[in-house]
């Protein structure tokens, strides 16, 4: 560890919860949240999927789930403790490498889903099983965010809707990301689209000295349950006075039943936060919640 | 997410102590943080670096490019030092660069789409902008490409972050960022950075241009699952093999993972795939010697220029390859196959003369490169659109033999038929137009 | 339970709006009483479909155009609380102007960037007599004009196709015929049950995006050798 760097104490937190529109309609909740073991080494990864749930996404569930898992893998082969000299190369690749590695990734595990699973007619795939219309790919669509956080930097990542957040210690909030401008109404850059990688966003933030005090990822159901941006930005500082106040075990024993609420008197979509905190107080143990 | 400095606080010029106000943040890279600034009511760009970075070595090396000047306008040079009481370390002040300029970055994500007229304009402005830099004995320690912009409307060029640029054969040594563009032997750690290796970070530059893709990144990069330094050492030092090398196909792009480079390749005409091919065989076994100098960049980019054609039928740009042949030729678009326009040879120059080709003085006169100055355009005859001529804009009558052996003058103004076996004398030199 | 954190929620908006034809030939043979039955006989179902989806706030609106074009139910109103107007026939059908003044209506503000996608219904009987193209390019100039559920519904065989088919914009979607008073209840209960409900669904939708080609746009080439006897002009 470099001199003069003090470890930052994370601790994270997450729910996911199924949509009050698919409760009604049966259908399962299409986002997969992964939650970093902060027990470990660094790197600490936060990721987070949104599968599309149309029709022609029909197992978009699995296809949420293998992005956050392999989203994982892929990360992890970056080094975390490069030397300040090496962060712009660390930077470049990140830019360059990481969004194809990702999807690259992602299609080979859906290729080894599929061939694992194949197809069913009682799934509602449309005729024609063996190549669904749009590729098979499109039948596992999902979005992806993904937060990388090791001792030198934090890496921000996105493809498709959905949310990114840093609050500083003094409670501002800002999006790392730039806004895909691609985005509007109900539709999304995707993992399973062509070239989808070039659409991905990356932001590298060198830590020095003051990294953000908490780090919100969410699914786009959280955000469209908001009257306006300036609403949802707020749960940004606002979370991060209530883990302060009341600790973060409150918050997170409470993190279903919001989740719940948000999606009933909002969006109506599958609803999923992931939190990262950095906290300065004596760690009583390490670990997660949620 | 900006953590060096504040928004709203001034920060000092280290030489006059004017003041300078931090408006915003734009963005933090591996070495510091770039904020917008207003210095006497004008925005600028100002640099911060992380306590890390902010050396002797370089705050040196910054005082010595802020005294020296910006080799042109296109360069984002170094202004003046900045300094901030009550903050440690330092930074610089820049040109802002204006909007309208996009990365090759933006290229290889594909947010612009430039035409080949507009890759070939920005190619030798890149080229020209390291010549001036050469010509004040800088060169490069590293370049990333994030740095090098150009406006997709036109091609006028910006090169930024110059903060890591040196004096030749004064340079440390070493990688500061990534060795993607670094010349082999710079990543093996024999040899520091000069004007020769900037050559080979030129080539890479305008491969990258043209091909979106990187020349060293074929089956070898996709056997890299883990990015750490000895391998990426191999890739871009040890073992270096052009995805095109004729004698060695070890390293031929793979499919799905380097479309760009097959799909890009072969548009382009013999002669300039001949430079590249060049540049990444003979310009990697032979640093002094064998690398593409930045004259001939110069010249085969104008010639690549003016091969342009367009498709008869979709519009897209294609580039006629004397090396092919008359015969050959099918759009790269739409697969149709070419319609050839009537083209002019001058010497070894040939010119394909579209509705907007234009000829500038080098083409008539070997001089230096002035694309300000238009000698000559395509033009349609008034009464009868049928009928297509070039326009003399010279200060000198041409000369025309028509391919019956008529002699005929061309005054300033007026414009020769371009019909098959006519042949313009120019003054200088002459040239024959051919169908 | 404490108090959630961040502002107020709130059902994302799905505007539905009815683009109306009351030209004079829509009074011949009780056309536009068939239109004003058809409609109010589908608020209740409308009503249904939104009350099994509180997550979409459907705000209805109608314009109509004859002489002109005018909003007829100008306020967004919750499908609550929506009573329909009887629309009266008169005049000539400036099609294009009602779409003019919709585009306006759909730009941000006072549309929200987080609304669903909008519904737009278009009836009509007849062949625009304004300037239709003007109108439907204002329209699709807005991303929520793009972005909306564009149907047409032609009432009787005098309806322009061709014009409707341009609205819709999608060759999957043609426009629906309405020849009989019960065709026409049919096709708009379904607009506005079927569709509504679908275009409430908060699923994300992939884009179908492509990379763009390397293209200028085509001019003539110069023709090689023209026999003609001029060399030099």
């Amino acid at each position: 560890m470099s001199a003069g760097l003090v470890l930052p104490l994370w601790r994270a937190l997450g729910a996911s919860r199924r949509g009050a529109a698919h409760v009604r309609s049966g259908l399962p909740n299409q986002d997969a949240l992964l939650l970093p073991d902060l027990g470990s080494e660094p790197p600490w990864i936060l990721a987070l999927a949104d599968g599309h749930g149309s029709p022609k996404s029909f197992r978009s569930d699995r296809g949420a789930l293998l992005a956050v898992n392999t989203a994982a893998a892929v990360c992890r082969r970056l080094p975390c403790e490069p030397e300040s000299a090496r962060l712009s190369a660390i930077k470049h690749w990140a830019e360059d490498y990481l969004s194809r590695e990702i999807v690259r990734c992602w299609r080979t595990a859906v290729d080894e889903d599929m061939a694992a699973y194949p197809l069913a007619a009682a799934e509602g795939a449309p005729s024609g099983l063996a190549s669904p219309e749009g590729g098979h790919y499109l039948a596992y669509g999902a979005t992806l965010l993904v937060v990388m956080v090791t001792a030198t930097f934090i890496l921000y990542w996105q493809l498709g809707d959905g949310d990114i957040l840093t609050v500083t210690d003094d409670g501002v909030v800002s999006r790392p990301l730039p806004p895909d401008e691609k985005l509007f109404g109900n539709e999304t850059t995707s993992l399973c689209a062509d070239r989808s990688w070039q659409e991905a966003r990356t932001a590298f933030q060198v830590l020095a000295g003051a990294p953000p005090a908490l780090i919100l990822a969410a699914s786009d159901g959280y955000a469209n349950s908001y009257r306006d941006e300036a609403g949802f930005l707020r749960v940004g500082s606002d979370l991060l006075t209530l883990i302060r106040t009341d600790g973060l075990e409150a918050v997170a024993a409470n993190l279903s039943d919001w989740l719940d609420e948000i999606s009933r008197q909002g969006s109506g979509d599958d609803v999923t936060l992931g939190v990262l905190c950095r906290t300065t107080t004596n760690p009583a143990r390490l670990g997660r919640w949620g | 997410m900006n953590q060096l400095l504040k928004i709203g606080m001034t920060v000092q010029t280290g030489d006059s102590a004017r003041s300078c106000r931090v408006e915003q943040f734009l963005g933090g890279g591996g070495q510091g943080e770039v904020y917008r600034a207003t210095l006497d009511d004008a925005a600028v760009a100002l640099k911060w670096y992380f306590p890390a970075q902010a050396t002797v070595q370089q705050r040196r090396n910054l005082q010595l490019l802020i005294a020296k000047g910006a080799p042109t306008a296109r360069f984002l040079w170094p202004l003046a030092l900045a300094v901030a009481p009550g903050v440690g370390g330092f930074g610089y002040l820049m040109p802002l660069r204006e909007p309208r300029y996009k990365s090759i970055v933006d290229l290889m994500k594909r947010r612009i789409e430039p035409s080949f007229r507009v890759l070939a304009t920005a190619g030798l402005e890149l080229v020209h902008s390291f010549l001036e830099l050469h010509a004040k004995g800088l060169c490069y320690q590293d370049i990333s490409f994030g740095n090098v912009c150009f406006d997709p409307a036109n091609g006028e060029v910006s090169i930024g972050d110059n903060d890591n640029v040196g004096v030749d054969g004064e340079t440390g040594g070493g990688v500061l960022g990534t060795p993607r563009f670094i010349a082999p032997e710079v990543v093996r750690g024999e040899a520091a950075p000069s004007t020769q290796t900037d050559l080979f970070s030129l080539a890479v530059l305008l491969f990258y241009m043209f091909m979106i893709h990187h020349p060293l990144e074929g089956r070898k990069e996709v056997a890299i699952r883990c990015f750490d330094l000895p391998a990426m050492t191999q890739l871009y030092g040890v073992e270096p093999v052009f995805i095109f090398d004729p004698a060695d196909d070890s390293n031929r792009p793979a499919p799905g993972y380097h479309d760009n480079a097959l799909v890009f390749w072969p548009i382009y005409p013999q002669f300039f795939r001949d430079l590249f091919t060049r540049a990444f065989t003979e310009g990697i076994r032979d640093p002094l010697h064998g690398r593409v100098r930045e004259s001939e960049w110069r010249a085969a980019l104008a010639q690549l220029r003016d091969l342009i054609v367009y498709c008869a039928r979709c519009g897209a740009e294609n580039f006629y390859d004397a090396a092919s042949g008359q015969s050959a030729g099918v759009c790269w678009s739409c697969r149709q196959p070419l319609r050839w326009p009537p083209r002019l040879h001058i010497g070894r120059q040939v010119i394909m003369l579209n509705h907007d080709s234009r000829l500038f003085p080098h083409h008539l006169e070997q001089q230096l490169y002035d694309f300000s100055n238009v000698a000559a355009t395509v033009a349609q005859h008034p009464g009868n659109p049928a009928i297509w001529g070039l326009k003399n804009l010279t200060g000198r009558n041409w000369v025309i033999t028509s391919g019956e052996g008529a002699i005929k003058e061309v005054e300033p103004g007026r414009s020769v038929t371009l019909a098959a076996g006519t042949r313009i004398n120019f003054g200088g030199v002459e040239g024959d137009i051919r169908c | 339970m404490p108090k959630l954190p961040g502002g107020e929620l709130a059902s994302r908006p799905l505007h539905f709006i009815w683009i109306a034809d009351c030209s004079g030939s829509m009074g011949v043979d009780g056309k536009i009483q068939q239109l004003n039955f058809a409609i109010r006989d589908a608020v209740p179902h409308m009503q249904k479909v939104a009350e099994d989806n509180p997550n979409a706030a459907v705000l209805v609106r109608a314009i109509k155009f004859s002489n002109g074009a005018q909003w007829h139910i100008a306020q967004p109103t919750p499908v609550a609380e929506f009573k329909w107007l009887d629309l009266e026939a008169m005049g000539v059908t400036d099609m294009g102007m009602a779409l003019s003044m919709l585009a306006e209506q759909l730009k941000i503000p006072p549309m929200s960037e987080r609304a669903l996608p909008p519904v737009l219904v278009l009836i009509s009987d007849g062949r625009p007599t304004d300037d239709f193209q003007k109108g439907l390019s204002a329209l699709l100039g807005e991303p929520w004009g793009r972005k909306a559920v564009r149907l047409a519904i032609a009432i009787g065989e005098d309806a322009d196709y061709e014009v409707l088919q341009r609205f819709i914009g999608h060759p999957e979607l043609k426009p629906l015929q309405a020849n009989s008073p019960e065709a026409l209840v049919r096709h708009i209960r379904w607009v506005s049950t079927a569709v509504l409900k679908s275009a409430s669904a908060p699923a994300s939708q992939p884009r179908e995006g492509g990379v763009s080609k390397l293209n200028v746009p085509i001019p003539a080439p110069p023709e090689p050798g023209p026999d003609v006897a001029e060399d030099v002009w």
